[in-house]
């Protein structure tokens, strides 16, 4: 059996085609510098979180802090990554702890709380299953999202076994599937391409897709499934190159099972690739008339019988909100192709604007990217282009450039976004290929030269991806007693949403803005608008400034018993443009606050009882306007 | 001894599965955490891997089918335990993770007879280097751990408020109204409590309330003829907060 490290050898039976000769030269065990470099890197997570503190009390060095914990958390690792003396153990732990300290970078926003808004999502699905005792309960929030159990199975099992709220079993389970992502991303490649430097580059490139420091680390269900994905992928190429191993298949096919599940859009990234790879090698043996071969074609008929029969029996709501996010993607590049709209402001959001060395560091990290993937393609076309395995990174690696313009669209940008953490599995796969193949070409000198402009490059690629990672207004928690429009749910919105749950009773019908439906559905389980479902928008009942008809009509329609009103709203314009439903009138490019009439009008409103006050939150009970 | 690893990882499955079904506190926490994140994945891993697995090289991927097949067998188990009869509850959990593990264990000794011996293991002297790294390595885990405490502490500050709430007594037509105070201030807080009916005062009370201290009160029944009422909040003589009724009939008038 082959393994990873070791020499060349081709099996009689079972051809392993994409394995190259080692490159390494370099020891193959001890922790090295390690240990040492864990300690600056715990150093960074500590700078991090010493930031994110001193946001929330509005102190002073934050910006500071925080790029020093960054720096801190990636150029020791980086150094020795990019080296030529570190050992395989060392270059993976390394990775390992590099993916570790951007999670707890993550981790160290809010510790005990979930903070991002697909975080409530899952919450309250989690929360659902606990108290039923059953899966499948319907989630107000994200109505398809409890029809992909996977995490809420982990969480909840977690949650059961161990006593620990929601909020930390999430972290658990997710710091788990971080660790499996870097760890299947490094032995993948190092499959791949023989290089245990390869593959540490490798993982360093791929983190710097701009989702690795908060998306891909919050309690959500594609943090779980795009690591699974990784896995299976590893475990199908170890079945190609070490030949027939039922138990190897077996897990991958329960991977598999698992992923679909868990996440719709990764189980199609899944199956789409498995089909490239069969397709691939079936076309090889029928053209090339290459033989020995393995093709994964049981494994990807698994993976499309287990998609179709889970979107057909079991999540067919997946369809219309798919379609939707297409329709809105679609739309919104209509829009700007024709002028309708305007193309939408980089590095901007809330009104507040990424200071300009950020934003030269976000552009020059993706003209390094492109500049990279073009010698990375020239290369490894002329000399890899025999092996199938390598096809995919490139084509995958290649969609990245052509997703790129739809950041300029305001209801596309997300796509783009979301979709880099699929695609730099390619990008970082070619890239470090690209790297080692180059450095092939140098000796001496030059070489350890080259080891450096490679690390500093990719220093520049990773924190370029940081600058992008959020929305610059929301990167650090929020300092609640300043006067700002709300972006994490606070005390007193929690406060207010478990009183509904005690005092009303849950499963009422609610109205409010984005950031307090998530609150209320999750702390309050209440049943809270959701648009495509109920066919009113919560912005029909909040944004007028007046009791008007469109009011009494959403009341109505909606069957509407309350209406939380956050008083802070006022106060400035959220980072995602929307106050009370994506796409609302106005969102794209809003420069001025809500009309304060706008929260007001309940209050004068006759027949409609303030039930509920705390200073930022009021909740008025508005069923009497039907 | 043949697979001692294995053995030790049965003990642990069994040992864990109690802990997590039956004691509370940090125990069970560590019981469940290592019973569902690493028991039935390593139990999993040997199985698929055989004795590659044990093989210096193997270790890394020995790591990443442990953690790998934990969340698959985890995330795939709660839909078995759905189907099943019954709710998924500790003890099912607990059952199921145990019973995969010792299954997985099981068939690793009935496949593994010609690879079943034990792992070479290196006697390794403490040198000063591994004593370094060791320093290093507790050191790096204080400095993760004092960062989430940080952050944690920060994250539980957060400015004092107070909620007021008024609710009907029951859905049964009661005329009286509940009205509630919670102080969820830093220190004791002092209010001013004033009911009024269409604009009349009613109702006067004074309270002070420590951080986290709940008051309440059922008012005396609403008049049929009565068509708002109106409960404020003074505190240092300014109105501070106030929630509003209309009962039924008033506004059916």
């Amino acid at each position: 059996m082959l393994r990873p490290g070791e020499e060349f050898v081709v099996e009689p039976r079972v051809r392993a085609p994409d394995r190259e000769p080692r490159i390494d030269d370099a020891p193959r065990e001890g922790f090295g510098l390690t240990c040492p470099l864990a300690v600056a890197m715990a150093a960074g997570v500590l700078s991090i979180a010493l930031a994110d503190r001193a946001a929330r009390v509005d102190g002073p060095h934050r910006e500071l802090l925080f790029w020093a914990g960054i720096l801190l958390v990636v150029v020791p690792p980086a150094v020795r990554l990019c080296g030529l003396a570190a050992s395989r153990t060392e270059r993976i732990t390394l990775a390992l702890l590099t993916g570790l300290g951007a999670y707890l970078a993550k981790v160290a926003y809010n510790p005990t709380k979930l903070s991002f808004s697909d975080e409530y999502i899952h919450l309250r699905s989690i929360a659902d299953d606990l108290a039923s005792g059953h899966l499948f309960s319907f989630n107000p929030v994200l109505p398809e999202a409890s029809h992909y159990p996977g995490l809420g199975d982990i969480v909840g099992g977690l949650v059961r076994l161990t006593g620990v709220p929601i909020s930390t079993a999430g972290v658990l389970a997710i710091g788990s599937a971080r660790l499996v992502l870097v760890l299947a991303i490094f032995m993948l490649l190092e499959r791949l391409s023989g290089s245990a430097r390869v593959a540490g580059l490798g993982c360093l490139l791929y983190g710097a897709n701009p989702n690795f420091l908060y998306w891909s680390a919050q309690v959500s269900y594609e943090s779980l499934a795009l690591p699974l994905v990784v896995f299976t992928l590893y475990l199908v190429l170890r079945r190609t190159q070490d030949g027939p191993e039922r138990g190897v298949a077996a897990l991958a096919g329960l991977s598999i099972l698992a992923i679909v599940v868990t996440h719709h859009l990764s189980s199609y990234f899944l199956a789409i690739m498995l089909c490239a790879w069969t397709a691939t090698v079936l076309w090889r043996r029928r053209v090339r008339g290459v033989r020995g071969e393995y093709s994964p074609l049981r494994l990807t008929l698994l993976a499309v019988c287990a998609i179709g029969v889970w979107l057909v029996g079991f999540a067919p709501v997946t369809g219309q909100y798919l379609g939707s996010i297409a329709a809105s993607t679609g739309g919104g590049l209509f829009n700007v192709i024709t002028g309708a709209s305007a193309t939408r402001k980089l590095f901007s959001g809330g009104g507040v604007v990424a200071p300009a060395w950020e934003r030269l560091l976000g552009l020059a990290a993706v003209g390094l990217t492109l500049l990279g993937l073009a010698v990375a393609t020239w290369l490894l076309w002329r000399r890899r282009r025999s092996q199938p395995l390598m096809l995919a990174p490139l084509l995958l690696a290649l969609c990245y450039p052509a997703l790129l313009p739809l950041r300029f669209i305001g209801s596309a940008a997300e796509t783009s976004n979301r979709s880099t953490e699929f695609l730099y599995l390619g990008v970082g796969s070619l890239l470090s290929v690209a790297v080692f193949e180059l450095r092939g070409r140098f000796a001496g000198r030059a070489r350890a030269f080259g080891a450096t402009v490679v690390c500093a490059l990719s220093v520049v690629v990773f924190l370029g991806g940081v600058t992008v990672a959020w929305q610059y207004a929301e990167r650090l928690p929020q300092d609640r007693a300043a006067a700002a429009i709300p972006y994490e749910i606070g005390a007193s919105a929690r406060s207010a949403d478990e009183w509904t749950e005690h005092e009303l009773g849950p499963g009422h019908r609610f109205a409010s803005d984005f950031l307090d439906h998530l609150g209320l559905a999750t702390y309050g389980r209440q049943r809270t608008l959701w648009a495509p479902v109920d066919h009113v928008s919560a912005w029909e009942l909040m944004a007028p400034t007046r009791v008007e008809h469109l009011v009494r009509r959403a009341v109505a329609l909606g069957r509407i018993e309350y209406a939380l009103v956050e008083d802070r709203l006022v106060d400035g314009v959220p980072a995602s443009g929307f106050y009370f439903d994506k796409g609302e009138p106005g969102s794209i490019g809003r420069t001025l606050p809500l009309d304060p009439r706008a929260l007001d009008k309940f209050a004068h409103a006759p027949g409609v009882s303030r039930v509920y006050d705390n200073g930022e939150q009021q909740i008025y009970a508005v069923g009497a306007l039907k | 001894m043949r697979r001692p690893d294995l053995v030790i990882v049965m003990g642990l499955a069994v040992l864990a599965g109690v802990l997590a079904a039956t004691v509370a506190g940090p125990v069970r926490i560590g019981a469940g955490i290592v019973l569902e994140l690493l028991l039935t994945g390593y139990a999993l891993a040997t199985l698929v891997l055989g004795a590659g697995a044990r093989a210096r090289d193997g270790r890394a991927e020995l790591l990443l089918c442990t953690l790998g097949g934990s969340l698959v067998v985890a995330a795939l188990g709660g839909l078995v335990l759905d189907a099943l009869p019954g709710h998924m509850d500790r003890l099912a959990w607990t059952l199921l993770l145990v019973c995969v593990t010792l299954a997985a264990v099981a068939a690793t000794f009935v496949r593994d007879d010609s690879s079943g011996l034990a792992p070479a293991v290196s006697r390794r002297r403490l040198t000063p280097r591994g004593a370094v790294n060791a320093v290093c390595a507790v050191l790096a885990l204080c400095l993760a751990v004092a960062a989430i405490v940080i952050a944690r502490d920060a994250a539980d500050r957060t400015p004092g408020f107070s909620q007021l709430s008024t609710v009907p007594a029951s859905k049964a037509h009661d005329p009286r109204l509940i009205v509630g105070l919670t102080s969820h201030e830093a220190h004791d807080a002092s209010y001013l409590l004033v009911i009024s009916e269409d604009g009349r005062p009613v109702f006067r009370y004074r309270l002070r309330l420590e951080p986290g201290a709940h008051w309440e009160m059922h008012t005396a029944p609403v008049a049929a003829s009565t068509r708002k009422v109106m409960v404020r909040v003074y505190r240092g003589g300014q109105p501070d907060l106030y929630t509003s009724f209309y009962p039924p009939a008033g506004v059916a008038s």
